[in-house]
């Protein structure tokens, strides 16, 4: 109780500004340098720290206060009011809970463990069919109306979860599964003269076209001058890339294969993690 | 008690489900509390439970010891709160709730025709009840984590993500928020005495 008062770091609270500031005027209602109302103003914002209890107001400051609230009686009415206020809160008892929830907890864990990986179930080798009596059992604790609501809003809710879970990740595979094979074929192309003459070709070809789209639109006025820039400067880009690919050596392309691997496998941990972080929730 | 929430992690993690059922039972009071007195309805607040129990078990393996349990638990409760007020206030423009999430004073305020009635009838934990359902969210979650859940502002921070001193901000407004709006119950209760 004592060391409570000594840890009064000041900057930690943020009740006011008055809190750490040692002014002790407040004594027996002392009017110092301002008048009533000034004082009122600064008891009131010392009253949530000293409602808090919680140490930030020095035991003479403490004292301070509630010599001013001895004889002002708005103060005083005002920091009752707070008090009876959190005293209503605290009254309120503990909200009835209509059942025990935990069977139909632990069945919706088993339903869903099962269906996302069967491993994780544990000793139990529990099937599906079972899990489903088991939360069944669990959802007709209810009686009436509430039993068909619990029972179906369970069905959609595990049934929906692991459909978008399964979902997620048939999805994440698929888009790996693309990745890895593109990646591939990149690679191999860039690893052979010949594939590195073709992709240069093929560029060099692109890069012709580009120069004839560039003549013809030409012709057309107004907006020929700005659609003609874009194009050659893509066809000279491409003029550019035709010939890297041409004349790279097989160490550059090595390296630059193991750059596109190194850039895909982030992105692809990025992924997965982000995957996780959403099927969790958080 | 919190050395053995601590055993009881730790064996559902080895594959105990039992273990995790033990913690349902230990917690889920506190939790439907939280969640009934956000939500101030039964069957969302069951769902919610619910809801909760099984976020925290798929994400158990992330739960560090360095706050407690129970702690963790409201952490994801009151986020499922708020995803549930939002969602509620983004499904429905005509509900009462809606009203009350804007912090706006609802058609049939508590001041004009229920309060004094419902305090006469003896049903002060009705009026507070709304009171508090009627406060912003962010405020609400704060208010009922401390006065309601006996949580501490170090506790509140902690499971909302915040700083102190916005707790304690958010607490106070809270307060002065729920002061106005009591006001009639607390001029009757002055009166009675």
């Amino acid at each position: 109780m004592e060391n409570r008062f000594e840890n009064n770091s000041p900057g930690e609270n943020n009740w006011g500004d008055y809190v750490s500031q040692p002014d002790y005027n407040l004594q027996t209602g002392g009017l110092n340098d301002g008048s009533q109302a000034t004082l009122c103003v600064r008891v009131r914002v010392m009253l949530p720290p000293l409602l808090e209890n919680d140490g930030s107001v020095r035991p003479e400051m403490a004292a301070a206060i509630y010599g001013h609230l001895t004889i002002c009686p708005d103060c005083a009415q005002h920091f009752d009011d707070m008090q009876r206020v959190v005293a209503l809160m605290e009254a309120l008892p503990p909200a009835d809970m209509p059942q025990d929830f935990s069977a139909l907890i632990m069945a919706r864990i088993q339903i869903q463990a099962l269906a996302i990986d069967s491993a994780v179930v544990g000793s139990e080798n529990q099937s599906i069919p079972q899990a489903l009596d088991a939360l069944e059992r669990a959802s007709t604790v209810r009686t009436g109306k509430s039993t068909t609501r619990t029972a179906s809003t369970v069905g959609t809710y595990s049934t929906q979860e692991n459909a978008a879970i399964v979902q997620e990740r048939t999805h994440f595979w698929e888009r790996l599964t693309a990745g890895g094979i593109l990646s591939g074929i990149l690679a191999y192309f860039l690893s052979t003269t010949w594939g590195r003459q073709m992709l240069g070709a093929n560029v060099a070809t692109a890069s012709v076209w580009l120069e004839q789209m560039n003549v013809l639109l030409q012709k057309v006025p107004v907006l020929a001058w700005i659609i003609g820039l874009v194009v050659s400067t893509l066809s000279q880009a491409n003029g550019m890339l035709s010939e890297t690919y041409q004349s790279l050596g097989a160490m550059a392309v090595r390296g630059l294969v193991f750059d596109i691997a190194i850039c895909a496998i982030a992105y692809y941990y990025m992924m997965t993690k982000q995957q996780r972080e959403r099927t969790r929730g958080y | 008690m919190e050395q053995n929430d601590a055993e009881l992690v730790k064996q559902t993690l080895c594959g105990n489900t039992a273990a995790y059922n033990g913690l349902v039972l230990r917690y889920q009071r506190q939790v439907y509390n939280l969640a009934y007195r956000m939500l101030g309805n039964a069957e969302d607040s069951g769902d919610l439970v619910q809801e909760t129990f099984i976020r925290a078990y798929s994400a158990l393996a992330s739960f560090r010891q360095d706050a407690s349990f129970l702690t963790w638990l409201y952490k994801i409760a009151s986020n499922l709160c708020i995803d549930h007020l939002r969602s509620r206030k983004a499904k429905s423009a005509l509900s009462l709730d809606v009203e009350l999430e804007e912090g706006r004073e609802p058609a049939a305020d508590a001041r004009t025709s229920g309060p004094e009635d419902a305090a006469v009838r003896g049903a002060v934990q009705e009026v507070v009840q709304r009171a508090i359902l009627n406060l912003p969210e962010r405020y609400r979650v704060v208010v009922v984590m401390r006065h309601l859940q006996d949580m501490s502002v170090e506790e509140i921070a902690n499971a909302l993500n915040m700083p102190t001193g916005t707790v304690k901000t958010h607490l106070f407004r809270a307060r002065e928020m729920l002061r106005e709006r009591l006001r009639s119950v607390l001029e009757v209760e002055t009166d009675g005495k």
